[in-house]
């Protein structure tokens, strides 16, 4: 009899070892992300203005790709305007927008482990840097940042402050996809404009 | 998983005060969630075994212990979750391993002649560990943290010979709010027992 219990013991133990964890991601397509964060304080209705950088900025100095930049810009252009945004091209004075909207490639891999990330990338206008602001950070998480993830930043020009160093500027919106940029640029292209334009059906405050 | 080992071990050490008569059991276990953690996994899961064991202080009534693991899994396409400001979208596999682990009172209806299918109810009480996971892309967010839990149960047990029996039961396990969720999930639970 023991040996019975022993044999359907090991049996029942193995059925479900194999199934701790049944079914994980398997192709770069599960790992698709897209996360979008805003500040609940700032009013996105009354002035629904923006000014776009028309460069994107890539850390390490990649070199940009330029039917992929178009489809960024274009693709943010075509969700910002759906939304009943006006577009201001006064680059001198950012400040005569409501947001200014910047986007950024990561082309390194980034690891931490800790609550999601604060944003500080710079390299744009003069220094200008991406603060966090309050709201962000609520989440424990392990995030891998993949090279070809695409970050846009939307920022209250207000907020702008040369006195810190670095200068911080508020977000009031952000949104990241990771690993979105894959070697092959049609993919690129429609993958870009699938998660841009899931950014913007995720955050209907806009 | 060594304090896991080590309160199966100090749970079934209590069976030698009973061996005059006793009970082991094992079952292969089903589970369907319940509550909070239904919203989390709704799909039935068809992941899990457990083990008993039972000292019978007389005819109709038994202590003991028992230890089980469920394993529930779900995926999720392209779903959104939603947390304060922040939203994350993306193809979502969700866990839960639960791994309650039980001393238990029974009561035992009906005569114990050996032959005769008995019907049972009883109560298990103890620490479950629950850990639950959440991968969402290239991010996950983990529940891991033992529960204080109790299960009650109901099954019968059906004799297919002197000493064997099949052994079908369903038990009802709640883990009580720990750092904010609490977990309960019925498990079906059908196997054999050994007199």
């Amino acid at each position: 009899m023991i040996k019975k219990i022993m044999f359907g013991v090991l049996v029942a133990g193995l059925a479900t070892l194999a199934g701790c964890y049944p079914k994980e991601a398997e192709t770069l397509s599960d790992t698709d992300l897209v996360y979008t964060n805003y500040d609940t304080n700032f009013d996105f209705n009354t002035d629904k203005t923006y000014i776009l950088v028309d460069s994107i900025v890539y850390d390490s100095g990649a070199t940009p790709d330029a039917s992929v930049n178009a489809a960024i810009l274009n693709t943010i252009i075509t969700n910002m305007n759906s939304l009943g945004w006006t577009r201001i091209t006064d680059y001198d004075h950012p400040d005569s927008a409501n947001v200014v909207i910047l986007a950024t490639v990561i082309t390194v891999n980034v690891q931490q482990v800790g609550y999601f990330p604060g944003y500080g990338w710079g390299g744009w206008w003069g220094g200008w840097y991406g603060g966090g602001y309050p709201g962000y950070g609520g989440i424990p998480i392990t995030y891998n940042y993949d090279v070809g993830t695409l970050i846009i930043d939307m920022m209250d020009p207000t907020t702008y402050d040369e006195s810190t160093n670095p200068p911080s500027i508020n977000l009031v919106w952000g949104s990241v996809a990771n690993g979105v940029l894959s070697s092959s640029a049609t993919a690129n292209t429609s993958r870009i404009e699938r998660v841009i334009n899931q950014a913007y059906t995720q955050s209907p405050y806009l | 998983m060594k304090k896991i080992l080590l309160i199966i071990a100090i749970s079934f050490s209590s069976f030698g005060a009973f061996a005059q008569n006793g009970m082991f059991g094992i079952t292969y276990n089903f589970g369907l969630a319940t509550g909070e953690m239904n919203t989390f996994i709704g799909k039935f899961s068809a992941r899990g075994f457990g083990i008993e064991g039972q000292g019978f202080l007389n005819d109709n009534i038994s202590l003991g212990g028992s230890f089980s693991w469920n394993v529930f899994f779900e995926e999720k396409v392209n779903e959104s979750y939603v947390d304060g400001s922040q939203t994350i979208t993306a193809n979502q596999f969700r866990y839960i391993n639960a791994f309650p682990i039980m001393f238990t009172a029974h009561y035992y209806f009906g005569a114990d002649d050996g032959s005769t299918t008995r019907f049972f109810a009883g109560l298990g009480v103890g620490p479950s560990k629950i850990n639950q996971r959440l991968e969402l892309g290239i991010f996950q967010i983990t529940h891991d943290y033992w529960h204080f839990a109790i299960a009650p149960e109901v099954g019968v047990l059906i004799p297919i010979s002197f000493t064997s029996n099949v052994l079908v039961s369903v038990r009802y396990n709640y883990a009580f709010k720990s750092h904010d969720q609490s977990f309960g999930y019925f498990g079906f639970n059908v196997g054999f027992a050994w007199m």
